[in-house]
């Protein structure tokens, strides 16, 4: 992740806007359908876009095809289910266990669980996209809280907004930049190898390492992609993990890469240590 | 059930006033297509502004930016009055950085070429890209390591050519060229026209062709003399001599008695056809 916020806050702020124009077009057109399939069709609408920009958001970002593509499907499929478990579901047991539900309390935590319970669809989705259990755990606490929170503040401004054209648009705009922000803020959390980029487009990105194989070239689909810079091959440099840390290995018989300034085919990597490839630099870096 | 109904109702204490009940799906279609449309055309807008805000690198400035690890990046412009590297590592190191130099030796001369950086220690206590040096220009994207400080210099300025690369196809015979981390000469070379043998590359002053075995490069051909011809470097670059053979020494297709090689010459010993490369690349 980039250093500064700003581009993240705009991402929001975009995310913001598109979800909740595709939820008040959807309740447009289902206007003479009642209320139940509205219901179903906000949470599904909800749940997918959310899901879809919020797990795509680093691929998209970071320019790699196959993490967008991942992240998509995975968002768009899980934020699916869990706008429907939110939304649609809790209004069906409403609906058939009426007299459970007249204690005015428990109908405020029922209608508020489904930020919870979307919250939790999403960053099951943004952790399963990255497919490692250190980042599902991190996605879902984070995701927990932001639920939490976001749920907690909803129901206490839905007292002030009295049309509810507001109230979605204010709840979708808090819901995500909590979100965002317990992401970002959980992002680092017990992290242990990392890659920061200092030079070129990449400037300031951290990438993480935490699976076993990385490929650093400017073929679209390699995990760390360096189109851009200049004398680049495709997969160029491999990141191999082992014991106690990574190793970076060369992979192209006709490209150079530099640990320290130093040609290698294969070096274990220690903290501090500057990887050039091309033009590309980065910095080694582990926890502690 | 007594526990539940206190607590429920303690909870109803809580909620009635404050916490509202939750009109989400209240009035639904409340605005048309003229909210939706404009929305999310300013959505997907933002969205392409936002990966170019996160793609677009910094403007870049003159200076030094510390990228110790464990530590947070922070940049120090550098101003022309800038003299000694004391400053810069009074900004950016923290008072338990370890910094073991003389700060005000390490001097920064600014000249049109870019900064230049001297040390004048007795002792190099510095690593310029992780190597020991006492002065060079500072290019953009170099390391500097100063005791537990690493620093990054970025400028805007290209990255002067290295004197290796301007020597490159030139007259002179290459410098050092590195692999596996270790200096090699680039040697002038003999390809052979005959693909199957062997590049034979000129790493001696002299060199004697012929067909005795204490040659240095010896081809058993029948019209080759025991010691047919020597390559001599004279003054950086070759010269070959025919040694009075009877088959003679032919450069381009011309017998020679001595000539100085170029680059691309054909070398042949009547059936043996040779081609001199100066740039060091077997075929």
């Amino acid at each position: 992740m980039k250093t500064s916020l700003k581009p993240y806050l705009w991402a929001a702020l975009a995310i913001v806007l598109s979800s909740w124009a595709a939820l008040e077009f959807v309740l447009l057109v289902s206007r003479q359908l009642g209320y139940g399939a509205q219901g179903f069709l906000a949470g599904a609408v909800l749940g997918l876009c959310l899901g879809a920009f919020f797990t795509g958001l680093d691929g998209f970002f970071g320019q790699s095809p196959l993490r967008l593509e991942r992240g998509l499907k995975f968002g768009a499929l899980i934020g699916l289910c869990g706008g429907i478990l939110g939304f649609y579901l809790i209004d069906q047991i409403a609906f058939h266990f009426e007299p459970f539900f007249t204690n005015p309390t428990i109908e405020a935590l029922a209608y508020a669980q489904r930020w919870v319970v979307l919250s939790l669809a999403l960053g099951a989705a943004r952790g399963g996209a990255e497919q490692n259990n250190l980042a599902a755990s991190r996605a879902l606490i984070a995701s927990l809280l932001a639920g939490i929170s976001a749920a907690v503040l909803i129901g206490l401004v839905s007292g002030f907004l009295d049309r509810p054209f507001v109230l979605r648009g204010f709840s979708i705009f808090l819901f995500c930049f909590l979100f965002l922000g317990f992401h970002l803020r959980f992002l680092q959390y017990k992290r242990e190898h990392w890659l920061r980029s200092l030079n070129g487009k990449h400037e300031g990105a951290e990438f993480e390492l935490t699976r076993e194989l990385y490929f650093l070239g400017t073929q679209s689909n390699d995990d760390i992609n360096l189109d851009r810079y200049e004398e680049v091959n495709s997969t160029h440099a491999k990141l191999l993990k082992y014991e106690y840390g990574y190793a970076l290995v060369d992979n192209d018989p006709f490209c150079r890469t530099f640990v320290n300034f130093r040609n290698i085919t294969e070096q274990p990597l220690k903290k501090g240590d500057v990887i050039k490839i091309g033009s590309a630099l980065f910095q080694y870096c582990t926890a502690a | 059930m007594k526990k539940t109904f206190v607590s429920l109702s303690f909870l109803s204490l809580w909620s009635s006033p404050l916490w509202a009940l939750d009109n989400f799906l209240g009035a639904t279609g409340e605005m048309d297509l003229f909210f939706v449309l404009p929305a999310l055309a300013v959505g997907f807008g933002l969205v392409f502004y936002s990966k170019n805000l996160y793609l677009r690198p910094p403007k870049k400035e003159v200076g030094f930016l510390s990228i110790t690890p464990h530590k947070k990046q922070r940049f120090f412009p550098v101003s022309d009055q800038l003299e000694n590297m004391e400053p810069v590592v009074a900004a950016l190191s923290e008072p338990d950085t370890n910094v073991y130099s003389n700060l005000s030796k390490i001097t920064l001369t600014h000249k049109p070429g870019g900064v230049y950086l001297e040390e004048k220690n007795y002792k190099i206590s510095i690593l310029i890209n992780r190597r020991r040096s006492r002065r060079c220009y500072l290019n953009d994207g170099d390391i500097l390591d100063m005791g537990e400080l690493t620093l990054m210099f970025t400028t805007p300025l290209p990255p002067k050519e290295d004197e290796e690369k301007t020597l490159e196809g030139s007259h002179l015979i290459p410098r050092n060229k590195r692999v596996q981390g270790r200096p090699i000469k680039a040697y002038p070379s003999l390809i052979p026209a005959d693909t199957r043998k062997k590049t034979y590359y000129l790493t001696k002053n002299l060199t004697f062709i012929g067909r005795s075995d204490t040659c240095d490069l010896v081809s058993k051909a029948k019209s080759i003399d025991p010691r047919h011809s020597k390559i001599e470097k004279v003054a950086g670059r070759y010269k070959i001599t025919d040694l009075e053979t009877l088959g003679g020494t032919y450069v381009n297709g011309r017998r020679v008695e001595q000539k100085f090689l170029k680059d691309g010459d054909t070398v042949t010993f009547e059936a043996v056809k040779y081609t001199f490369s100066l740039s060091g690349n077997p075929r």
